[in-house]
């Protein structure tokens, strides 16, 4: 049975690949890692009932049928893509953290600048309007 | 319409002041009467009919708590009465006359505005004008009637006055005195205030360009511009300071349209 | 003119079966109904008249610990774990042995709603019409309420109230538009109860308002009531306010702030209100604003009915108020549906997407199904009325 595949693609990287590795016990469970309930609710005592089914057995094979087959290993495939989507994400936020910085620096100085040259123009304007 | 109100009303006003019912608002049931309550009656300058006056009263409502009733009446009442009173002293805005209020009992008693639109078309609202002029919907009178309508309501929030409530059933069409002219007024103040906030200028615009699009969509365009005209031309007869303080308003109400349309709706 | 019998029921079948899919905030519902092709519907007004067949309407919730509210994430995780399973039921109760030869169109919540559990439901659309090769259609969430309400109710000439976790609005057809008239400037009603309930602890199941529906049931004080703002604004009405009030009220109550005179007498201390007090003021309060933006919109259309959709229609101290204002007012009526009907369900969804697919209205192109969070009423063009 061919294996399902996904391939991501960006402008910043190159084509990123995901394949199924059938050796791998993690394309052999419905039950992804990062599929499962949010840390947050389990600590608010939340019990699980919403599993995904295990998978179905074919009756004359002892094996899992074909459906079922396809079912774990897009599981595994999407706990791949989901780490590398997080990971992705961190980056981009830190780099965002980081021009913002950049930029809130720059205002900053831009400003320390500004008053060493003495008063802004809307004070002026300001002041010639109360003049008349 | 409950006889229950009507007879709750009679009685009150006793059997000496008779009474037409004219309208059932959402939160007041309206009358007519030739009775003024301090003054002699006053016979019209073309004859037969005498002068006709509103009573206006907020009837208590059954479906909501008592408690809440109470104080929403007399809050109303109260709030309505003593706006109508300032509003009236300001130069060219129209409301009507305020003549006696019993804000425990809900009751409001103004001067009678407006008239019947030729060919059943209703009382003279400017929803009902509006309606009567779905064959002809740009009439040059339908225009000036809007610009006036948008003079009233800049009048009110140049004065730093908010409706609350401004539909286009709140604003009555009367004739002028050389009778072809449409004068508006603006009536129902009891969700209104005194408000400088930018806020409340733009929500009562939005309110009312909302009420026009659901009633008159087709034509919503061209209305809602020909009211913004008006208004605008208030603002900008106040030299430097109306033309800033307009944009404001104009700012805060397209704000407010666009939070209207963006809100997150979940499910 | 209206001709709802535009396309010809597939396999030359006299009726139309639409299967829906709900999944917009935290319950996935899946229904199947049928349509006859009538005569009637092919000109006229006629698309609350379409004698709908419920076939199925199978429901299931995520619930969350009390104290909690549901997070988009696991909502999206419930309806994916389950949805194959749902529509599998649904479909076995409804008799659907071949779905490529006996379903017309398969319907799905486009939006407004969560991002992540619309889209899930979406996936599952879209895998199904593949690999059946039927049609699609993408439906408002709103919208589906109001002709679910309408279908069954038979309601004429009435002014809609939508109210639900995620909505407020006062709605009146006109021209092609469910028009909104007024609608709340923050937090829904639902979301409202919702968030209280949150503060009371109490258990989400079965619905966080329904608890506190009973809770108001149960108050011995119904003749007093805690002062709350009262905040209609026009049309519209703002809810936020009141819920900020409440919630420290009770914090207060379960703190036992004894400088709080609401809630603790100023001579001895001893608690003046309970729980069940706090419930009664805040549904009393709200329902109130509720009830009067509704009779503001009823005069602004002359409308003598109003009918009641969205999962706090359900309430019945709501419909017993809307029911006294509508009798008080030109001896109206109020139109409200179970929760079979008004709570989130796919059928509602079946209606109102099988309406636009007999107007010959449905999906084209697969990048026309994507979901959308902000959708609102008044957006979609309703070519199934005059």
């Amino acid at each position: 049975m061919p294996q399902p595949f996904a391939i991501y693609s960006s402008p910043d990287i190159t084509k990123k690949e995901f394949t199924v590795d059938v050796n791998n016990a993690k394309y052999h469970t419905t039950n992804g890692k990062t599929t499962g309930p949010s840390t947050y609710v389990l600590n608010a005592g939340q019990v699980d009932i919403d599993k995904p089914s295990d998978p179905k057995i074919d009756a004359t094979t002892q094996q899992p049928t074909q459906l079922s087959q396809l079912r774990m290993s897009l599981t595994g495939l999407q706990d791949d893509i989901n780490e590398f989507l997080t990971e992705r994400m961190e980056i981009a936020k830190n780099k965002k953290l980081k021009t913002q910085d950049v930029k809130e620096e720059k205002r900053l100085q831009e400003e320390i600048n500004e008053l060493l040259d003495g008063g802004d123009d809307d004070d002026e304007e300001e002041d010639i309007a109360a003049a008349k | 319409m409950s006889q229950e109100i009507i007879d709750t009303v009679a009685q009150y006003l006793t059997p000496s002041i008779p009474i037409k019912l004219i309208s059932q608002g959402a939160e007041a049931v309206v009358f007519s009467t030739a009775v003024h309550p301090y003054c002699p009656m006053r016979e019209t300058a073309s004859g037969n009919e005498p002068t006709q006056y509103i009573i206006k009263y907020r009837s208590p409502k059954k479906y909501r708590h008592p408690i809440i009733d109470k104080q929403l009446t007399k809050h109303r009442t109260l709030s309505e009465s003593r706006l109508l009173a300032k509003l009236f002293l300001i130069e060219h805005l129209n409301v009507p006359k305020l003549i006696a209020t019993d804000v425990y009992n809900g009751y409001i008693w103004l001067e009678f505005l407006g008239e019947d639109l030729p060919n059943n078309c209703g009382y003279s609202n400017l929803k009902n004008f509006l309606w009567m002029y779905a064959n002809d919907p740009y009439n040059e009178q339908v225009k000036n009637t809007l610009f006036e309508v948008g003079k009233q309501i800049g009048l009110l929030h140049w004065n730093d006055y908010c409706h609350g409530d401004l539909t286009t059933s709140n604003i009555v069409l009367a004739k002028d005195d050389n009778g072809i002219d449409w004068v508006p007024y603006l009536i129902d103040f009891g969700l209104g205030s005194q408000s400088n906030m930018v806020e409340d200028k733009g929500v009562d615009l939005y309110v009312l360009e909302r009420a026009i699009i659901s009633t008159h969509s087709s034509f919503s365009g061209k209305y809602n511009q020909w009211l913004i005209d008006g208004f605008s031309s208030i603002y900008k007869a106040q030299g430097k300071t109306g033309a800033k303080k307009l944009e404001e308003v104009l700012k805060r109400f397209a704000d407010v349209r666009m939070r209207g349309r963006k809100r997150t709706m979940v499910g | 003119m209206v001709n709802l019998n535009t396309i010809e029921p597939r396999n030359g079948r006299n009726y139309y079966i639409a299967l829906g899919l709900e999944g917009s905030a935290n319950k996935l519902g899946v229904g199947v109904i049928k349509h006859t092709r009538l005569p009637n519907t092919a000109s006229g007004d006629n698309s609350h008249n379409c004698q709908v067949e419920i076939l199925s309407n199978i429901r299931d919730t995520y619930v969350t610990p009390p104290g909690e509210g549901f997070l988009p994430r696991d909502t999206a995780r419930h309806h994916r774990n389950w949805v194959v399973r749902i529509i599998k039921q649904a479909l076995e109760k409804a008799k659907i042995n071949d779905p490529t030869a006996d379903i017309d169109v398969i319907c799905f919540t486009r939006g407004p709603g969560m991002g992540a559990p619309l889209h899930s439901v979406a996936i599952a659309a879209r895998t199904c019409s593949l690999m059946w090769e039927v049609p699609l259609v993408g439906v408002n969430h709103c919208v589906g309420h109001i002709e679910m309400g309408r279908e069954i109710t038979k309601a004429e000439n009435h002014v809609v109230l939508y109210v639900s976790g995620g909505n407020t609005q006062v709605i009146a057809y006109s021209e092609n538009r469910y028009r909104i008239f007024g609608e709340t400037l923050d937090v829904a009603i639902g979301n409202c109860s919702d968030r209280f309930a949150r503060t009371l602890k109490i258990p989400n199941a079965p619905s966080p308002g329904y608890n506190i529906e009973q809770l108001a049931k149960n108050c011995q004080h119904k003749e007093s009531l805690i002062e709350l703002p009262y905040t209609v604004k026009g049309m519209d009405l703002s809810m936020s306010g009141i819920l900020a009030h409440i919630d420290s009220l009770a914090k207060d109550l379960f703190k036992g702030n004894k400088k709080n005179k609401i809630l603790f007498d100023k001579e001895t201390g001893e608690q003046k209100v309970t729980i069940e007090d706090l419930c009664h003021s805040l549904q009393e309060n709200l329902f109130a604003m509720l009830v009067e933006i509704t009779e503001r919109a009823m005069a602004h259309v002359n409308a003598s009915q109003v009918l009641i959709v969205g999962g706090v229609g359900s309430n019945t101290r709501l419909q017993e108020m809307m029911g006294q204002m509508c009798k008080d007012r030109a001896d109206g009526r109020v139109h409200a549906t179970d929760e079979r009907f008004c709570i989130d369900n796919g059928v509602m969804i079946a209606q109102a997407g099988l309406l636009q697919y007999r107007m010959g209205d449905y999906v084209k192109d697969l990048s026309d199904t994507v979901v959308t969070q902000k959708f609102r009423t008044d957006e979609v063009y309703v070519s199934w009325r005059e």
